[in-house]
């Protein structure tokens, strides 16, 4: 599945990318950084995310994005202020904690919250499965680019075993 | 040295070699833009402390193309981690250099908390750099065996000539330069 998301970056120009490690993601975190075909910059914090896809972006190349849901909490100002004022397109994939298949009980309010101000702020939301993935980003850079502004894809639990 | 007269000294380096210049938003926007507006000046006027995190997304696109981030000491220590993540990196292609004044400039010169920091050697914590230098050293660096860390002492309390580009074309000529 992970050879499967990997072939689709590379087949659609998705070389640079960037995140803050969740362990849902951390499969597709290690793809990307074994594989001499990516660039995969760990960022120490997610606001900073926000940043180095937008200079990607500005640059004229591609991003892929990855964090958990509380990661787009801390930067909504980048997001505001950078993303959005400067138009600048890519996709951020979110590991959309605390729904229902969810075993950590702790993290329901970053669900809710997520969803509200995702909602609230008419963002680009697009849950998929991770079956799914490789179909779902190029569609959310193909939106993402068409809109000048960047799309969410989420998932909702673990990589399936 | 006043701001005007660092940013002059950056634009001079930054010409000779083909640079990219990243700029925080207010002060080092506008300063930069007053020295010398470049397609190659990328200003930001919105997000408080992201020149360095744009300029490292900037050079890893373009890993053959000096980038400099352009940072104030205010905006710079509201995006302190961007450093632990540019060591961490090493992009050959970048320098950080800090304005460092001691104040927000734009907001009425109030103190900024970065007299806790050592601006002069910032190398020492985040060993990514190679070195730390001052700005009229800047000329002594191989610019593409980075990454440095230019730490700038200017003057506070002028503010820079208005006004500054919309951010969407400042986006697109950008961008251009790279068709």
């Amino acid at each position: 599945m992970i050879d499967q998301i990997l072939d689709t970056l590379d087949e659609h120009n998705i070389h640079q990318t960037t995140g803050v490690p969740d362990g849902w993601i951390v499969p597709l975190i290690k793809g990307l950084s074994d594989d001499d075909r990516f660039d995969y910059i760990a960022a120490a914090r997610e606001e900073e995310c926000f940043g180095i896809a937008s200079g990607i972006a500005m640059s004229g190349k591609r991003a892929l994005v990855l964090m958990q849901n509380s990661g787009f909490l801390n930067s909504i100002g980048a997001f505001t202020t950078l993303c959005q004022k400067y138009q600048t397109p890519f996709v951020c994939l979110i590991a959309h904690r605390g729904g229902i298949n969810d075993s950590n009980s702790y993290d329901p309010n970053k669900y809710r919250s997520f969803e509200a101000t995702t909602g609230a702020m008419n963002l680009f939301v697009h849950p998929s499965s991770w079956e799914d993935l490789h179909v779902n980003i190029p569609k959310a850079m193909a939106r993402s680019e068409g809109a000048g502004e960047p799309a969410f894809v989420t998932i909702s639990e673990g990589m399936p075993k | 040295m006043k701001q005007a007269q660092a940013f002059e000294q950056l634009v001079e380096f930054a010409e000779k070699h083909d640079a990219l210049i990243v700029a925080d938003i207010g002060s080092q926007s506008l300063w930069l833009k007053a020295a010398k507006d470049r397609p190659e000046n990328l200003y930001l006027s919105g997000p408080m402390g992201m020149a360095s995190s744009v300029a490292l997304g900037v050079a890893m696109s373009h890993k053959d193309r000096l980038v400099i981030a352009a940072c104030g000491d205010g905006a710079l220590g509201m995006n302190m981690s961007s450093l632990a993540t540019i060591s961490a990196i090493a992009p050959s292609n970048m320098i950080v250099v800090v304005m460092d004044n001691g104040v927000y400039e734009f907001t009425k010169s109030l103190p900024v908390p970065g007299t806790g920091v050592d601006w002069s050697n910032i190398s020492a914590a985040y060993p990514g750099f190679k070195s730390t230098i001052q700005l009229q050293d800047m000329d002594s660096v191989d610019p593409q065996s980075g990454p440095y860390f230019v730490h700038a002492d200017i003057e506070g309390g002028e503010l820079p000539p208005g006004p500054g580009m919309h951010a969407i074309d400042v986006h697109h000529r950008f961008k251009s330069l790279f068709k």
